[in-house]
């Protein structure tokens, strides 16, 4: 490597370094009780056993990861489907069109899309209202609860909403570089849509479908916004925990948020790599 | 049948859409709304008057939106350029490694990540600022602006540089008339991720700001969660409008991208 480049990168790095590996070093010291500036010098794995033996916790990762799973994977579909699609259109006006509402979706902040969600598909939105006008539901207690419920599909309809629209225009960037190189010649050798799809489409745009549903997995996994609102003290995802505890006045509660923040970040990388083998993995079996 | 099913789909799309934005409006203007009454009456300019009016905050809270958020999308795009050219240079097998690393941000759980900036920021002695946000925003942006970057810059022909270095060109010419100018589309693109991003973030400017520093989403977050939807529907549209106004930008700029875009090889 030519030393002369080292210069460029050396800012951000030790940026990188002081903030976010000194944060998380920071982050492991006070989940071990380590705090000198409060006076607790002691240092010990108290926290830990707390999480570890308490079925509640246990709970609400199974609860995160859930959420975060399955949001993540109708994205990645709904993404691949969407963005094959745009690619394979000979419309062209039908294509920008469509590529103007997905950006418009991405740009919508989480929170809009919450409020959004909430006025069209809560019990009192104008879905239930729509459909008790023609006389479909006879009150609103028959709409389904999507939201406040431990389902948690408000939380999923929100997250895969905005999960796709990220998915389908990171992947559409790459299938459309793949058409100009490939799409003719796979048409002539008599290639059908959906064998193009996955032949060519999908093994060489399979960096860009993991990449863009792990992001989606994680931030998901780490959002609290959205399941704040929506969740109750019975079972609230990990990321909820780490809020309420931290906004806990209590000193002692301290080790504990930085011991749940550790555990999250651990089964975040656990679950990361995990899902990225087997995303791979499906690619490359339906290659066969 | 693709385009049947294409058109179908968009005509949805942009029904749901409509019907959200349209409902957005109405409610910030009807206060009425029962049950089984498809759309709410009782013409009111409470909720903008409580937001626009009565309410002291409502400056500061745009300014403060504005300032973290530009500075954002300019520190997320400078930092992210300068290493994404550092990275270009380098050989493959370091350069993956070095994208994992600057791509952490985005595969840390939001929580523990900003958490721990905050600590460190404590440790400092920077407490409650503007400076702090704006640097846990920039660190949450840089990922994206980097991997803009890298794209923008492989895309630059060695050739040309070859060129106009062949024809006489000195250092810093080629760099102001030849290298920024084929990569502002890329600059103006990782700006906007960036302010997207400060904009739209709560728990970053909530927790840093310790509660301080006034920013749409601090201020939106409380109306939500008590579903009060006259004053939240006034604040999306203020919210909805900043966004657009810059998607537009966006994509006004495009048509003169496509020019330069000729020239890159991606």
């Amino acid at each position: 490597m030519n030393k002369k480049y080292l210069i460029y990168i050396l800012p951000l790095t030790i940026i990188f370094l002081v903030f976010i590996i000194g944060g998380i070093f920071q982050i492991a010291l006070e989940s071990l009780g380590y705090i000198p500036g409060l006076g607790m010098n002691k240092i010990s794995l108290d926290s830990y056993t707390l999480l570890f033996t308490d079925a509640y916790y246990y709970k609400s990762i199974a609860y995160a990861l859930y959420l975060a799973f399955l949001s993540s994977f109708i994205s990645c579909i709904l993404g691949i489907i969407l963005a094959y699609k745009l690619v394979q259109s000979k419309h062209i006006r039908l294509k920008k069109i469509l590529e103007k509402i997905l950006s418009l979706g991405l740009i919508l902040p989480y929170l809009y899309m919450t409020f959004f969600s909430l006025v069209l598909l809560g019990k009192t939105g104008i879905i239930s209202r729509l459909l008790y006008q023609f006389d479909i539901i006879s009150s609103m207690d028959q709409f389904p609860q999507f939201f406040y419920g431990s389902s948690g599909f408000g939380i999923i309809i929100i997250f895969s909403l905005k999960g796709t629209f990220f998915v389908t225009l990171f992947v559409l960037n790459v299938m459309s570089k793949i058409k100009g190189d490939y799409h003719n010649v796979a048409l002539t050798l008599g290639a059908s849509s959906l064998k193009s799809l996955r032949y060519i489409y999908l093994p060489l745009s399979k960096n860009s479908i993991i990449w863009s549903t792990i992001i989606v997995f994680v931030y998901d996994l780490g959002a609290f916004e959205v399941p704040y609102l929506f969740s109750r003290q019975a079972l609230s995802p990990i990321s909820v925990l780490i809020y309420r505890s931290y906004l806990d006045p209590k000193i002692s509660s301290i080790p504990t948020t930085m011991a749940l923040n550790m555990v999250l970040f651990m089964v975040g990388i656990l679950f990361t790599l995990i899902y990225a083998a087997l995303i791979k993995k499906v690619i490359l079996c339906l290659q066969k | 049948m693709l385009t049947k099913m294409m058109k179908v789909m968009i005509l949805f799309s942009v029904l749901f859409l409509a019907l959200g934005l349209v409902m957005t409006f109405l409610l910030s203007f009807f206060s009425f709304y029962r049950y089984p009454q498809l759309f709410p009456s009782g013409f009111t300019f409470e909720y903008w008057e409580n937001i626009l009016i009565n309410n002291p905050s409502f400056f500061e809270m745009i300014v403060n939106t504005m300032i973290i958020g530009i500075l954002t999308g300019v520190l997320s795009t400078f930092f992210g350029f300068m290493t994404g050219y550092g990275l270009v240079k380098m050989r493959l097998h370091t350069k993956n490694k070095f994208i994992i690393i600057y791509s952490l941000p985005l595969l840390m759980p939001v929580s523990a990540l900003i958490m721990g900036i905050h600590m460190v920021l404590l440790k400092i002695g920077v407490v409650q600022s503007l400076l702090g946000v704006i640097l846990a925003h920039s660190l949450l942006a840089v990922p994206y602006a980097i991997n803009i970057g890298i794209s923008y810059i492989s895309g630059i022909s060695p050739e040309m540089v070859n060129i106009a270095r062949t024809l006489g060109g000195r250092k810093k010419d080629i760099f102001l008339m030849l290298i920024v100018p084929l990569l502002k589309p890329g600059m103006k693109f990782s700006f906007a991720l960036g302010f997207l991003i400060s904009v739209s973030d709560y728990l970053a400017t909530l927790l840093i700001g310790g509660g301080g520093i006034l920013t749409l989403s601090v201020v939106y977050y409380p109306y939500l969660n008590r579903g009060d939807y006259g004053h939240a529907s006034v604040l999306s549209i203020v919210f909805v409008t900043l966004n657009i106004m810059l998607f537009i930008w966006l994509q006004k700029r495009r048509k003169t991208n496509l020019k330069i875009g000729g020239y890159l090889h991606e």
